[in-house]
């Protein structure tokens, strides 16, 4: 198949599998309020500047995982945070990752005792794809996207009180 | 000159194993900078203070920056008051105020010097000699930055030890008290003293976006024995939170608002700062590129305007320069690394990486003409992820990838209209730097990097990137 076919499949099948999971968790979502998109924000932030892929080598050119934060209540007061990524590579990307479990997710959890928030998390590591003048991907193939996706996806989404954020990506330039 | 009466003594200047001759060297240069710095008429009661150049205590918080604390001392008796009026003060006992000297490891020059004020509003039994910059131990009280003027700069409020408030500098008013034995520390500044106990104004810092981990090393031993641990001293904050100095520091660098705005002293001739808060400072150890950087995005020219409406205050993108040693010794002077975020048109950061050797070596003027020719890569990047294919290449026309690097080649002899916009504000955008800059050298200098140079423009190009060989005629970086 040409290549040029890959890009919209790949972003069709992403888009789609997401809208499913928010719907999925869409009586959780529908409640929210403006403190978490703010919050939804500032974790983008934080990965924004934090995440760093200079030390991945080129040849492995894509990663999917995602992050999750679990959240509980201490006492029914407190909120602890756990902060884990599904890959190991996140940690390498993250170095910081751990100073999530310092935000505030009041608004997450509420009143229950127990949530979880999933960050699915994109690394477009192939610096060719920045020169390539119409944006494409290179180098997938039917089963890596398949494999992309469901790697992105935490495995225990149909919990109901699972929170999912939008997908976070970072893309490798390399353009002097 | 006196010897070396290091407090304590296994602090990291006995570390680093120095001779003689090079304390003796760099005593000559603590005190040379202070002479040459310090002020010339009597402006607050720190001038009485005089430093006690045999007490000299050296510490290291970060890879680019060595602090030397030097004692004072303080004939007429000047101490802070705490702010509790029923607290007995105990002058001397309560509080502690020492000369800082900072210097740039990597150039090995002072850059900034300060006074730090210690004031311990807890137990009266710590013991504030043992106390040193971003150390606060248990302290219960603030530590307080004046710069040699004798304005307050900004501060730090601790409970045992750990930061509860950031205290503004630029909010004036600090305690002076009645008590005959201590005298007050007047500010210069506001000239007049307010009511009594004026409260020090003090806000709660914001969240701080990304902080990372301040780690130090501690030793302990005689000669031939050395036990050094490593400890988690704290968090600095790396983002734009403002300030000064990270957690419990003082901002050593001239305005500078990735630092926190103020600090330092001397000043800097550098339009206001306007609180370019989405342009990411990541430059830690270049001053001069720093102070560059902050002019970036307000000097008066197109691509300024360009990057400003791009990465600025009113957008949700931004824009990261840091440091890129993997380029240190290489001739590409920059990068667009990566972009990250939910989407490029919902918040994401572009990330920038610089040369070292060009952010120590190059003039001023080349050194902003890099800046901004990456900015402009990223500025692209923005474009292309955000524009259908069509509208991207009708937009830019003339770009090329070539391994790597982002060539505008020209078409019958001319470069196309938008090439030419973005060289041709390159070009105007040194003389916006610098007024008095040769123009035709501006526009070698704007090719660099855009187009494969004539051997006349590499030169040029080259002499720029190197100051310390012979043919630059830009501004040297001090």
């Amino acid at each position: 198949m040409n290549l040029k076919t890959f890009k919209p499949i790949l972003l069709t099948c992403i888009s789609i599998v997401l809208i499913q999971l928010f719907f999925i968790t869409d009586a959780f979502s529908q409640s929210k309020t403006e403190t978490d998109t703010e919050l939804v924000k500032k974790v983008s932030k934080f990965l924004s500047i934090d995440g760093s892929i200079t030390s991945l080598t080129p040849k492995d050119q894509y990663y999917a995982f995602n992050l999750k934060i679990e959240l509980f209540k201490n006492n029914g007061a407190d909120i602890l945070a756990e902060v884990n990524f599904s890959d190991a590579i996140g940690n390498q990307i993250f170095p910081n990752y751990k100073r999530l479990n310092k935000f505030d997710y009041k608004s997450i959890i509420g009143k229950n005792n127990h949530a979880v928030i999933i960050v699915p998390i994109l690394i477009l590591n192939n610096p060719t794809d920045e020169k390539n003048p119409s944006d494409l991907i290179t180098g997938i193939n039917k089963q890596s996207l398949r494999n992309l996706i469901s790697s992105i996806i935490h495995p225990d989404i149909l919990q109901k009180d699972i929170t999912l954020f939008p997908l976070f990506s970072i893309s490798r330039a390399d353009v002097q | 000159m006196g010897s070396w009466n290091l407090m304590p003594p296994h602090c990291p200047w006995d570390r680093v194993q120095k001779n003689d001759a090079d304390k003796t060297t760099e005593l000559e240069g603590l005190q040379q900078w202070y002479e040459l710095n310090k002020p010339n008429t009597h402006l607050s009661s720190f001038d009485d203070m005089k430093p006690l150049w045999g007490a000299v205590y050296m510490t290291e918080p970060s890879s680019e920056l060595a602090i030397y604390e030097v004692s004072l001392s303080n004939p007429n008796k000047v101490y802070q008051k705490v702010s509790d009026a029923n607290q007995p003060n105990n002058g001397i006992l309560r509080n502690n105020i020492r000369l800082l000297l900072f210097k740039d490891k990597a150039t090995g020059q002072i850059i900034a010097g300060c006074y730090m004020s210690i004031l311990n509003e807890g137990k009266i039994s710590l013991d504030l000699n043992g106390l040193h910059y971003k150390q606060a131990q248990h302290l219960n009280g603030k530590i307080m930055f004046f710069n040699l003027s004798g304005k307050l700069e900004n501060g730090w409020e601790y409970q045992d030890g750990r930061i509860t408030k950031r205290i503004n500098g630029s909010l004036e008013g600090y305690y002076h008290g009645t008590k005959s034995e201590l005298r007050d520390l007047k500010n210069p500044a506001i000239g007049v003293t307010g009511s009594r106990f004026d409260k020090l104004m003090t806000y709660m810092p914001p969240p701080c976006v990304l902080d990372q981990p301040d780690w130090r090393t501690t030793c302990v031993g005689v000669d031939g024995y050395m036990e050094c641990t490593t400890y988690l001293a704290g968090y600095t904050c790396v983002d734009q939170t403002p300030g000064g100095g990270g957690e419990g520091g003082y901002n050593p660098y001239p305005s500078n608002p990735g630092h926190g705005g103020g600090g330092g002293n001397g000043g800097s001739n550098s339009p206001p700062n306007t609180a370019n808060l989405a342009i990411i400072d990541s430059l830690v150890g270049y001053p001069c590129a720093q102070d560059i950087l902050r002019q970036l995005p307000n000097l008066k020219n197109d691509i300024a305007t360009l990057i400003k409406n791009t990465f600025g205050p009113n957008s949700n993108i931004d824009l990261q320069f840091k440091v890129d040693s993997t380029l240190k010794n290489t001739t590409v002077d920059g990068k667009f690394l990566s972009y990250a975020g939910n989407s490029p048109n919902n918040g994401a950061t572009y990330k920038i990486g610089i040369n070292p050797d060009v952010l120590k070596n190059a003039s001023r003027e080349y050194i902003l003409v890099t800046l901004y020719h990456e900015a402009l890569h990223a500025y692209i990047g923005y474009a292309k992820a955000t524009m259908s294919a069509d509208l991207f290449t009708a937009t830019f026309g003339s770009l090329e990838f070539n391994g790597g690097r982002t060539l505008l080649k020209p078409v019958d002899g001319h470069f196309e209209l938008a090439a030419n916009n973005y060289i041709l504000g390159l070009r105007n955008s040194i003389i916006s730097l610098n007024a008095s800059y040769n123009l035709d050298r501006a526009y070698a200098l704007a090719l660099g990097g855009i187009v494969n140079l004539s051997t006349s423009d590499f030169q040029i190009n080259s002499q720029e990137r190197d100051t310390s060989k012979i043919g630059y005629t830009g501004t040297k970086c001090p």
